[in-house]
């Protein structure tokens, strides 16, 4: 059955069946962007339930006019934007460094060198990162949102977050390269 | 599969099926305690909107009285007159 089906029998009936079947279907998958934006996983399981609680408290504003999981992840998104905002520590996602990056030449890094990671070595790359650069590269290459998108959603214009996506690779290579080299030091002595 | 995707497989494992179960419980009280508060003002807020109205010095006007105050129903003619008595024919 197809979303906007399943929507609009919801709508029409309120059967708990339509609202398990929309949750079954979307929950692990708005948890996990909702674990790119929050980094917790205490709080993404909180803002979860937030998500979907509004989601079917305002799926009659639900049009049909997008597919019904960019909608529902545009609110995913929005609602955990609000929370970072909301946090004092971690106003960093919403701040301005972004729209004037400082002007540094790094070099180009591919994509390709971060999808061959290992995933430890990820995770140690991830560590490494500020909030805003961990969020851009989990956004991007993690659920897989398009720049376009990243921009309007953080409030900024197209060049500054591929120029910050830029450096958040160029930074992550450096990470990776490092820490192989200590690793290689320490094994040969 | 990619670092990355395995990142999100890593999410998804994470957020099992106890874990999803305990939140969709979470969502459908807080629906329920939605639509209970709904129901509440729907039945309840007009009732309320009367009495602050009269205690206002104004008066309320229900769907049994017209602008004049008659009572309204099945039993007034048309015309205002009184209601037709038993057996009345109308000769239309």
């Amino acid at each position: 059955m197809e979303d906007i089906e399943i929507v609009i029998a919801y709508r029409e009936r309120r059967h708990s069946n339509c609202f398990q079947l929309l949750y079954d279907r979307y929950a692990g998958r708005v948890y996990s962007k909702a674990v790119t934006m929050l980094h917790e996983t205490s709080m993404a399981e909180d803002a979860t339930q937030e998500i979907f609680t509004k989601v079917f408290l305002n799926l009659g504003k639900f049009k049909g006019q997008s597919k019904f999981s960019t909608w529902i992840y545009s609110i995913t998104y929005n609602l955990c934007i609000d929370k970072i905002r909301k946090d004092k520590k971690n106003r960093d996602l919403c701040a301005g460094e972004m729209d004037d990056p400082p002007d540094l030449t790094d070099e180009e890094v591919p994509d390709k060198l971060l999808m061959e990671m290992q995933v430890n070595d990820l995770r140690q790359v991830l560590q490494q990162l500020n909030d805003i650069e961990r969020t851009l590269l989990l956004m991007k290459y993690k659920d897989g949102v398009k720049i376009r998108v990243i921009a309007e959603l953080l409030g900024k214009n197209e060049s500054a977050v591929k120029m910050q996506l830029k450096r958040t690779r160029a930074k992550a290579k450096r990470i990776y390269e490092r820490r192989h080299t200590a690793t290689t030091l320490n094994t040969t002595g | 599969m990619n670092a990355f995707l395995a990142l999100r497989e890593e999410d998804l494992r994470t957020f099992d099926e106890a874990r999803q179960l305990i939140v969709r419980e979470r969502v459908e009280s807080s629906l329920k305690a939605a639509e209970f508060l709904g129901n509440v003002v729907e039945l309840f807020g007009p009732k309320l909107a009367n009495t602050l109205t009269i205690m206002a010095g104004g008066e309320v006007k229900t769907e049994k009285t017209d602008e004049d105050g008659y009572p309204k129903g099945n039993d007034i003619a048309d015309d205002g007159d009184e209601p037709y008595g038993p057996g009345y024919i109308n000769p239309q």
